[in-house]
């Protein structure tokens, strides 16, 4: 009688231990995809056209533009869109040169900028 | 000094005797330390474009006369060809299989870790997503150092899943040098 009950506390004791497991595993996994920061397409384009523009141009030295997506449903979002990053990244230096790239004073306003706009983008046709 | 005659006849003839060495073999089923660094290059496929760099592997874990198997760790760092820099850090359980003709080893392995690629906007920060995959290696002794060791060189390829990416997978194959004590 002792015996089965010892036995009965060993295997309930190694299913609990199983379970906490699991569940411990569960939430490491969770956590981490969780804290995951993602790379979304807007914003690796949008960086790959800033280093495109930094190359062709180093007299730019660093630019005010920002990359970041960020909050519920990307209230921020990246400064150059991804069709202008991918003109931007298309195009030759000379080509980004003969557009003004190079010269900020000669950037535009993006068409979905919300007013009061400071923001001046790189023109790219 | 012996006690007896049968003793002294005894003695006589083992101090006559040439002295053997006997080569005890270890037990193929006892497990010792395995362990391998290498360094060499990769190649990446990753967000849909081509990523160039160079990649470190460290390995420790247990082995017998036949199999091998331990922990992984892998950093792997390089650049964009459009530009940006990245890095791979992963971690995971790795096999080997026995080796064929005493020279070449197939391994296997899982991995967990992360891709990072650095913003140009921000010097400093970087965007990063997790990654989760298996890969196969070869692996060819050039020098035998020892009953179990020596220089290599090993060849390998990998896929893995990336949780938040413009692309859910990457691939990365690579060939790198390697020393084995």
């Amino acid at each position: 009688m002792l015996r089965s009950v010892m036995a009965l506390s060993t295997r309930l004791r190694s299913r609990v231990k199983g379970t906490l497991r699991r569940i411990t595993l569960a939430g490491v996994a969770f956590l981490l995809l969780m804290a995951d920061g993602g790379i979304s397409g807007d914003e690796l384009q949008c960086e790959l056209a800033v280093d495109r523009m930094l190359t062709c141009c180093p007299e730019l030295g660093s630019v005010s533009l920002s990359c970041v997506r960020s909050g519920c449903g990307g209230t921020m979002v990246p400064d150059i869109d991804e069709s202008r990053a991918a003109c931007l990244r298309n195009a030759s230096c000379e080509q980004l040169k003969a557009q003004g790239v190079c010269d900020p004073a000669t950037w535009e306003t993006p068409l979905n900028c919300m007013p009061p706009c400071m923001l001046k983008v790189p023109k790219c046709q | 000094m012996p006690n007896s005659e049968g003793e002294a006849k005894v003695a006589d003839a083992v101090s006559l005797e040439p002295l053997a060495v006997v080569e005890v073999l270890p037990s193929p089923r006892r497990a010792r330390w395995f362990g391998r660094l290498s360094a060499g290059f990769a190649y990446r496929w990753a967000f849909r474009e081509s990523l160039l760099g160079g990649a470190f592997e460290g390995e420790l874990g247990a082995q017998d006369n036949r199999f091998a198997g331990g922990v992984r760790l892998r950093v792997e760092a390089g650049r964009m060809q459009a530009g940006l820099l990245y890095q791979v850090v992963t971690l995971g359980p790795s096999f080997w299989l026995p080796s064929i003709a005493e020279r070449l080893r197939f391994g296997m392995g899982l991995e967990a870790g992360a891709v990072m690629v650095d913003r140009r906007t921000v010097p400093g920060s970087a965007m990063w997503t997790v990654a989760w995959g298996g890969r196969i290696d070869a692996a060819v002794d050039l020098v035998r150092v020892g009953t179990s060791g020596g220089l290599f060189f090993s060849t390998g390829v990998a896929a893995q899943v990336l949780t938040a990416a413009p692309f859910p997978v990457t691939v990365v194959a690579g060939a790198a040098l390697g020393y084995r004590p």
